[in-house]
């Protein structure tokens, strides 16, 4: 390449590198003008990606069984009763000024009888003795705790301890509850999300942390928890008889195998996989359902919740077949992610059995883990000293390589960056900055023994072109065995492993094949650009070698 | 060309095995006498919420306020923190801090008092409602993302050993299975007798100690490979080559693991307890592949090479001895019909 070539090729590449890096660095700032009507800010590319819960945070929600309520809640509905009876002593004494403290001990020391007081007065104390504060540090009830974090019905989810007086949490409960646990682990699980917390907060609360990826965390947390017995119904009526239901012969997994999910066009379809006891009822119940009615549908139902209805429009007999395949349309469209909760419910159902214990699910919380920007903060200055003290050691090493590895370098850095941010489903945890990095030594190190191999080759009296193919030939096989055999591992094991095993095999994936493009071909595309920019008799010193001159020769 | 030095890595194959036995053996005792260290992020836990109604609408310097003020008071109770997560709802928000399960429930109960006065007494964050409560979490294990993983990883070892048979020996696809396998137990069995504490994490730790594994298997034989090929263990029988080539791959094993553990040793030291659920561990994975890589692998490789040559020798002889027996049985019966004649 001739010098000027090799100017503006040097010139154009920096540009492009030191553009990318600032469009990955520069904070945030407004840009005066509106692009396209939609730029009026400018984000940079780091503060696109998204970070694992070990890293940014996530969602998280509580699960509440029957029974049990917040202290926020009991807090909430007993000062509710307070304004009413402040409200209702007030309009009995017509009183505004007296504060409501001394106008009910007044009403009690006068014996009055108000039947509006009364009311909430007994109100009040019914709600104050069925709740009992719970302690879990100590597993009793407690008559009054002020940092108590729940409340417990004290006759559907206690019993009461003879020698100590207290409430416990009944056998009854503790069972449900511990069954409750498994399936809603067992129902996230499959799931497959980057990051998953189960626990079980203040002994009788379920608490469920979710990655930020999820979409609509609200509709996982509230589908996920649907407890209750998997019934078929002929109608929306809750109250009507079940079509088909477990009995003392048959569990429900007796008539279906399997249900799962797929998507098609956008749509979700849940599939459900019959067994021959299964196909032979479904197809009696539908041909006597079509006898009944013309436009028949077929409802599955978990607990109360209506999931999903086979429509029977179409069909002119029963349906008599091994597979049913149900999407919604219309206004009852269902999204992937709808058929994948209702089929994870419903095979809950039948692999782990019915959940006994009614779940309400609180709100939906977004949290940020405290230490999360201490440590990204961390992770930017190891990167970035590392790398520093890396280029270093190739400069002195290899002067004019260097410089071609520490474009390629930054080159992979850039891409590794845009890959994280822009990829769908792609977030950075632990082990995603761990491929990251494993990545990057791949890369800097194949870099070396391919230099120290041209360097070997230019050794032996061989001229800097023939020493740099004799050298990348040399190193070509075992780089590229590496690069493929840890690119197929990440692949392969991307599709059948979950959570963050996945995201490491994701990224590790894409950093396997940046480091490769980037040792075989960047690094050596931009050696042969720096090469041209000094006289050809010199290149072999810009490379940093050194042409061992024999006493002969000197002669 | 490679030294020949009297010092062989193949002949000391036992006392390479015998430094993964221990240490898987080691590991394995206390397994089953006390299992895994869990992390505090895993294991229970007691926690306080403090929350406050009017965090939705604060800014940020409000809210940077409200946890400053608590964690102040953490400070001067000094007692453990672990970690806080910071969160949102539609209602307000609240900060939840996490402490080992050991802490005394009254001592987080007063400094529960104390975080609620600092608030109170705080200009700013006085103006809205906030309140407490004390909390106790019991993680739950994620068995199928554990058991999601050992399947993973028992399938990348079995794709590892069909590459390096296929493009390199037989005796080096086992050496590289048997090597990954290693790697990841003496990984697993380091974590659990220096008791780290671990998180589900590191099933992914375990699947990047497979990875290392095999990327150290393909860099130490590559380098056999290559030297195997040149023309001065053309004419040689190839299982002792394999013992003399055995250390060609030290040099470029000690520096990639040399380059690895600084990255990841500085990514554990500095980036805080999350990142080095992973790290730490991965450090250990480092350590072990390259003590595999360096000695243990090149060492199987020549191992089961030479008893694969055994093997084929000892096959060879009896169908020597077979064919020889064959003939004379063949000479005899000529000369017995010769005799007849």
């Amino acid at each position: 390449m001739s010098k000027t070539k090799s100017v503006v090729m040097t010139v154009i590449l920096t540009i492009v590198i030191v553009l990318l890096c600032l469009m990955c660095v520069v904070p945030e700032f407004s840009i005066p003008f509106s692009i396209g009507g939609i730029w009026k800010t400018y984000t940079p590319v780091f503060s696109v990606i998204n970070y694992g819960s070990d890293l940014g945070g996530g969602y998280s929600a509580v699960y509440y069984p029957e029974g049990v309520i917040s202290a926020a809640d009991y807090d909430a509905q007993t000062e509710s009763y307070e304004e009413n009876l402040e409200e209702a002593l007030r309009k009995y004494y017509g009183d505004q000024t007296t504060s409501a403290d001394e106008l009910l001990a007044q009403y009690e020391e006068e014996g009055a009888n108000d039947k509006n007081v009364e009311a909430i007065l007994y109100a009040q104390k019914e709600y104050t003795d069925i709740y009992v504060a719970y302690d879990s540090a100590n597993f009793v009830g407690l008559e009054s705790v002020s940092e108590a974090a729940v409340y417990l019905d004290a006759e559907e989810v206690c019993a009461l301890d003879g020698e100590s007086g207290k409430y416990t949490l009944s056998e009854e409960f503790k069972e449900d509850f511990s069954a409750a646990v498994n399936i809603m682990s067992r129902r996230f699980d499959k799931k497959n999300l980057s990051f998953l917390n189960v626990s079980v907060k203040d002994g009788c609360t379920i608490q469920v942390s979710v990655p930020t990826t999820v979409s609509d965390p609200d509709t996982l947390f509230e589908q996920l928890g649907y407890s209750g017995a998997f019934t078929l119904r002929a109608n929306e009526e809750i109250t009507s008889k079940p079509l088909l239901s477990a009995n003392a012969d048959h569990p429900m997994s007796d008539y279906f195998n399997k249900v799962s999910s797929t998507s098609s066009g956008g749509a979700g379809i849940v599939i459900f996989e019959l067994t021959s006891l299964g196909r032979e009822e479904v197809y009696r119940l539908t041909n006597k359902l079509k006898d009944d009615e013309t436009d028949a549908t077929l409802y599955f139902y978990v607990g109360e919740q209506q999931l999903i209805g086979l429509g029977l429009s179409g069909e002119d007999d029963g349906l008599d077949q091994r597979t049913l395949y149900i999407s919604g349309s219309g206004e009852n469209g269902m999204d992937p992610e709808k058929a994948e909760n209702i089929g994870i419910v419903m095979n809950s159902c039948l692999k782990e059995g019915d959940m006994n214990l009614s779940l309400s699910v609180g709100e939906t919380v977004d949290y940020t883990v405290g230490s999360g920007a201490a440590a990204k903060t961390a992770i930017y200055i190891v990167f970035g000293v590392i790398m520093a003290a890396m280029f270093v050691a190739f400069f002195v090493r290899y002067k004019g390589l260097g410089l071609a590895h520490l474009y390629a370098f930054l080159s992979y850095m850039i891409c590794m960056v845009m890959f994280i941010a822009f990829l769908s489903g792609m977030v950075l945890t632990a082990s995603g900055v761990a491929a990251v990095a494993l990545g990057a030594v791949m890369m800097a190190l194949t870099n070396f023994f391919i230099f120290e191999n041209i360097r070997k080759e230019f050794a032996t009296g061989k001229t800097l072109d023939s020493s740099i193919k004799a050298g990348y030939k040399r190193s070509l096989a075992p780089v590229l065995d590496a690069h493929i055999l840890l690119f197929l591992l990440s692949l392969v094991l991307m599709f059948i492993s979950v959570a963050e095993v996945a995201m490491f095999c994701y990224v590790f994936l894409f950093a396997v094949l940046m480091s490769g493009i980037s040792t075989v071909l960047l690094t050596r595309y931009y050696a042969y650009i720096f090469r041209g920019l000094v006289a050809r008799s010199r290149q072999y010193k810009f490379y940093g070698f050194k042409r061992e001159v024999s006493d002969d020769d000197e002669d | 060309m490679t030294k020949t030095n009297s010092f062989r890595i193949t002949d000391k194959l036992p006392v390479w095995l015998a430094v993964p036995a221990v240490l898987i053996i080691a590991g394995l005792v206390i397994f089953f006498l006390l299992g895994f260290q869990p992390s505090a992020t895993i294991a229970d836990s007691r926690s306080l919420i403090v929350s406050h109604d009017q965090y939705i609408n604060a800014d940020e310097e409000l809210k940077d306020a409200f946890v400053d003020v608590c964690l102040a008071e953490i400070k001067d109770a000094d007692v453990n923190l672990i970690d806080y997560d910071i969160s949102q709802t539609e209602t307000g928000g609240y900060v939840e801090f996490r402490f080992a399960p050991e802490t005394e429930q009254a001592t987080l109960s007063s400094l529960l008092t104390e975080m609620l006065a600092a608030v109170d007494a705080n200009a700013e964050l006085s103006n809205g409602n906030y309140s407490g409560s004390l909390h106790d979490n019991v993680s739950q294990y994620a068995y199928d993302y554990i058991w999601r993983a050992a399947v993973s990883g028992a399938v990348g070892l079995a794709i590892a050993f069909l590459y390096v048979t296929v493009r390199y020996r037989f005796s080096m696809g086992v050496a590289a299975l048997a090597a990954g396998v290693l790697d990841t137990a003496m990984m697993l069995a380091l974590v659990l007798i220096l008791r780290i504490p671990v998180t589900t994490v590191l099933s992914a730790a375990a699947i990047f100690a497979v990875f290392y594994s095999v990327l150290v298997s393909c860099v130490a034989f590559g380098r056999m490979r290559a030297l195997l090929k040149s023309e001065e263990y053309a004419d040689k029988p190839v299982s002792e080559s394999m013992s003399a080539v055995a250390g060609a791959g030290v040099k470029p094993v000690v520096i990639l693991g040399v380059a690895s553990v600084v990255f990841f040793a500085a990514l554990s030291i500095f980036c805080g307890a999350a990142v080095r659920a992973f790290t730490l561990p991965a450090v250990f994975a480092i350590a072990a592949s390259t003590f595999s890589g360096v000695l243990l692998s090149p060492s199987l490789a020549t191992a089961v090479r030479s008893c694969g040559d055994k093997m084929r020798a000892k096959r060879e002889e009896k169908n020597r001895q077979a064919k020889q027996k064959e003939e004379a049985d063949r000479l005899q019966k000529r000369a017995a019909g010769a005799n007849k004649d």
